[in-house]
């Protein structure tokens, strides 16, 4: 079976060995990987980007700073990739600093597939909600006013819908 | 009643009083006609007094005709409390009566009134007397009779009801035969019948209910999922399978919150978890018709924990409960998969194996297969005298033969090591414990028996026995020459081909040895090609894989020398031109990787080779339009002659591999320089084949056969 290509990520980590790993893990799972040691400069990937993996511990910058300066970057595309913070500190609280959440289990490449599945799976259940709730609620009534059945999400923000997961369209076949 | 009861009673004693008293009264105004006809009052008096005798009579007077007192009975009080005589006549009063009769003379002439009171002093107090007893009577009569009714109500109304009930709640805790047994033809009796009737019916529903359920719970308990139903707000409703209880490690799983349950360690970031919960919240929002879409959204796979340090994977399958078109329980279907996942990782570490096992043996060959045969036919050498100093049964083995059975066995060791043959090298070790015992039972007397040890002996070394044939299995794999690389011995090269040059075109036995000396394995030629095929499939965004069948079939010394470059081209143009993209491949039906395959077999004539390749096939009409396009007219030769024309390309620009119009002309030069020719045949869609054979030769059967297309 060919695979069907899945979502582009862009994976940013100070280990080229780690880096070298997860991509083979992405690949294998049917995305488009770019992964990256440099800190800076990274935007220009942000443009066809579904989901952004950024190292939490990386040398004279943490992974906050390096959201951060994507963040910007990313607020004026159409399309705004997520961003995820890849650790295994379970103290780190990572919408605290803007990210849309964190994979734990850092070296298990198997996890971590699990998880960037399950984001996506989360993003388009959220999408789902989302456009069940506009099309059940006239234009004039607010979220305030008329809770729907399901919470807005985070990250529910102008973000475009996310394209089935390879796992999806898989099922489907 | 009561009233009516004592008043009537009363009546009747005053009405005999009275009818006594008249008689008595009757009486006495007769004694007194004379008296009183006469004037003489003395006979009054003693008519008076007769009176006084009976106790009834309280008073008595009498009167003139002219209403005068004449006499009275009672002296005591005063004349005036007299009672003055009205009309003759009775009166009652309360407490007497009071009887008036005139009194007449001769011929009937009213002579005065006698007037006689009677007390009724008597009858009251019979009256009272009897009026208690009539009253106590009257209570106890009502108190039977309330008791008679209340006991023809227990009995009419109140048991059979009693039973009614009793037979409710016997069906409500659920006891098959709860009829109620009741015959009469009265309201309760209908009501006891239509109840028995829908007992019954209760009963077999029920009957039918819990059957239904036996057999989904067998059902249930016979599949090998775990199956449960949870609700909209995440917790486990309704029954659950055995399997469940088991793999989840809980008796009691209704009332859980599934995501606790498939998440037990989930932190509160967990996007797994997180994912989960939100997918069962927007669940039961989803309408069935969107089932299909929504639950690929859900998870397919996680790890529960067993309560050691291994988890159990779960594959799991969501379905929907519907009522009217709306989901309103999901039922999880949970397969552990622990077996297959070991299996798989088996298989993987297996595979791995080989492969670690293939690349070190390509490592070896690379560096001369000589010494891998040296080897192999050094260890079997060793095993073969290690059986024979143990014999076929336990005997004493002197020291210095133990020694020696030692030094073959570290020996073999230290060389399969060297070889990365691991499953002998683990033979072996376990041979040299045991020979280490023996060397340390024969230390004091120069000798030890073998004994307990002599059957491990023989089977462990019947096992490395093993292990080196599969070691050998290993290395014809890897070999580019097949079981031809066992067979080999070092040669110089120039060597033989000063022989074949001296021994010249002779036919005859001599001859045809030293050509068979000089000949080449055909998979020499195809070595290096195998690397390079899926490198060059890249290059033009394909995949590709080369099969080589038949690499141990010598090549004529000749052929050999020009079969280099004539696979190349041929296989660099199966590439460029024969092999489809992985997308057309798949949208054809086809697996997306394309195999060439180049076999050899031999032939009395010499070794016919194929090679094909499973692509498109050939562009005929296109062939056609190129020749024409390069001067050379279609209808010359056939249209397979065409493809080998010099400058032929059908490629629409010069690649790396191909397109440069030289390929195929080149390869039937190549090959008319050593006496053999070139043929192609194609099928649109499936495939292009060229043999080469001996001029003259003709293709057996059995190739056709082998390359699929005969």
């Amino acid at each position: 079976m060919p695979k069907v290509s899945g979502h582009h990520i862009l994976v940013i980590d100070d280990s080229e060995v780690m880096l070298a790993r997860i991509k083979k893990a992405l690949l294998a799972d049917g995305h488009t990987v770019t992964t990256t040691t440099q800190t800076v400069g990274n935007a220009r990937h942000l443009s066809s980007c579904d989901l952004v993996i950024i190292d939490y511990h990386m040398p004279g910058i943490d992974g906050f700073a390096v959201q951060q300066q994507l963040r910007g970057a990313a607020a004026q595309l159409q399309r705004v990739p997520l961003f995820y913070l890849y650790t295994s500190d379970p103290s780190v609280v990572p919408q605290a600093k803007g990210f849309d959440g964190c994979f734990t289990n850092k070296g298990d490449e198997a996890a971590l597939i699990q998880q960037v599945r399950a984001v996506f799976r989360l993003s388009q259940i959220r999408a789902m909600a989302n456009r069940s709730r506009t099309a059940s609620s006239p234009p004039a009534a607010s979220d305030s006013t008329n809770p729907s059945a399901f919470p807005p999400a985070a990250e529910s923000r102008s973000r475009v819908t996310i394209p089935p997961t390879r796992e999806t369209t898989r099922r489907k076949a | 009643m009561y009233r009516q009861l004592t008043s009537r009673e009363r009546d009747h004693l005053v009405s005999s009083k009275a009818r006594a008293a008249n008689m008595v009264s009757e009486l006495f105004a007769t004694s007194l006609a004379a008296p009183l006809d006469f004037g003489d009052a003395e006979a009054v008096d003693v008519e008076l007094g007769n009176l006084r005798t009976n106790s009834e009579i309280i008073d008595a007077s009498i009167w003139s005709s002219s209403s005068n007192l004449l006499a009275r009975l009672r002296s005591d009080v005063a004349p005036d409390t007299a009672v003055s005589p009205g009309d003759a006549g009775t009166k009652v009063f309360d407490d007497r009566v009071e009887v008036t009769r005139t009194v007449f003379g001769r011929q009937g002439k009213p002579l005065g009134k006698a007037v006689v009171v009677f007390s009724l002093a008597s009858e009251n107090a019979a009256f009272t007397a009897n009026r208690l007893r009539i009253l106590w009577s009257t209570l106890a009569m009502v108190a039977v009779t309330a008791l008679i009714l209340i006991l023809i109500a227990r009995y009419q109304i109140v048991a059979p009801l009693a039973k009614v009930a009793e037979g409710t709640r016997r069906l409500e805790r659920g006891e098959p035969n709860s009829r109620v047994d009741i015959r009469s033809n009265d309201e309760i009796g209908q009501l006891a019948r239509a109840f028995n009737s829908m007992g019954a019916a209760i009963a077999d529903r029920e009957q039918r209910l819990q059957a239904a359920r036996k057999s989904l719970r067998d059902l249930f308990d016979h599949m090998r999922q775990a199956i449960f139903a949870f609700g909209p707000n995440g917790r486990i409703v309704g029954e659950v399978s055995r399997q469940a209880t088991r793999l989840f490690g809980h008796q009691q799983l209704e009332g859980m919150d599934v995501k606790e349950l498939l998440y037990p360690a989930a932190t509160e970031h967990d996007v797994d978890a997180q994912a989960f919960a939100e997918w069962i919240r927007a669940a039961f929002a989803v309408r069935e018709e969107e089932w299909n879409d929504f639950v690929s959204l859900a998870p397919s796979e996680v790890l529960v924990p067993n309560g050691t340090d291994e988890s159990i994977p779960l594959l799991l399958e969501f379905r929907p409960v519907a009522k009217r078109g709306k989901v309103n329980r999901v039922m999880l279907l949970a397969t552990d998969v622990s077996e297959q996942r070991n299996l798989e990782r088996q298989v993987q570490s297996r595979e791995e194996d080989h492969a670690r096992q293939m690349a070190a043996m390509r490592r070896l060959l690379a560096g001369g297969p000589q010494v891998f045969v040296s080897f192999v036919e050094g260890a079997r050498q060793r095993i073969t005298r290690c059986l024979e100093i143990i014999g076929p049964s336990v005997r004493d083995l002197p020291s210095a033969e133990i020694d020696e059975l030692f030094r073959h066995v570290h020996t073999i060791k230290g060389e399969a090591k060297a070889l990365d043959m691991r499953e002998l090298e683990t033979e072996s070790a376990k041979l040299e414990e045991e020979l280490d015992e023996l060397r340390s039972n024969a230390r004091g007397d120069g000798f030890a028996t073998t004994g307990s040890v002599h059957l491990a002996l023989l089977t462990n070394f019947a096992r490395a026995s093993q292990a080196l044939d599969r070691g050998c299995e290993v290395f014809v794999a890897a070999s580019p020459t097949g079981v031809a690389a066992l067979d080999q011995m070092t040669v110089q090269r120039s060597d033989v081909l000063e022989v074949l040059s001296l021994v010249g075109d002779r036919n005859d036995a001599l001859g045809q040895v030293t050509a068979r000396l000089a000949s080449r394995p055909l998979g020499e030629s195809t070595a290096n090609l195998l690397d390079l095929v899926p490198t060059w499939g890249e290059k033009e965004g394909k995949q590709a894989r080369l099969q080589v069948e038949g690499r141990e079939v010598r090549m004529p010394p000749n052929l050999a020398r020009v079969l280099g470059g004539v696979f190349t081209h041929l296989i660099r143009n199966s590439i460029v031109h024969g092999i489809e993209r992985p997308e057309t491949r798949t949208a054809a039906g086809k697996l997306p990787g394309g195999v060439i395959r180049v076999a050899a077999t031999e032939t009395k004539d010499g070794p016919v080779v194929v090679v094909e390749d499973d692509g498109q096939g050939m562009d005929l009409a296109q062939i056609t339009e190129r020749a024409a396009a390069i001067g050379h007219d279609a209808a010359v030769g056939s249209i397979q002659e065409l493809a080998f024309l010099p400058g032929l390309s059908t490629a629409r620009r010069p690649g790396d591999l191909a397109g440069r119009g030289v390929g195929l002309y080149a390869v039937r030069a190549e090959l008319a320089s050593v006496g053999y020719v070139v043929e192609v045949s194609s099928q649109a869609g499936e495939y292009t084949k060229f043999v080469l054979r001996p001029k003259g030769a003709v293709v057996e059967d059995e190739l056709q056969m082998r390359s699929g297309h005969a």
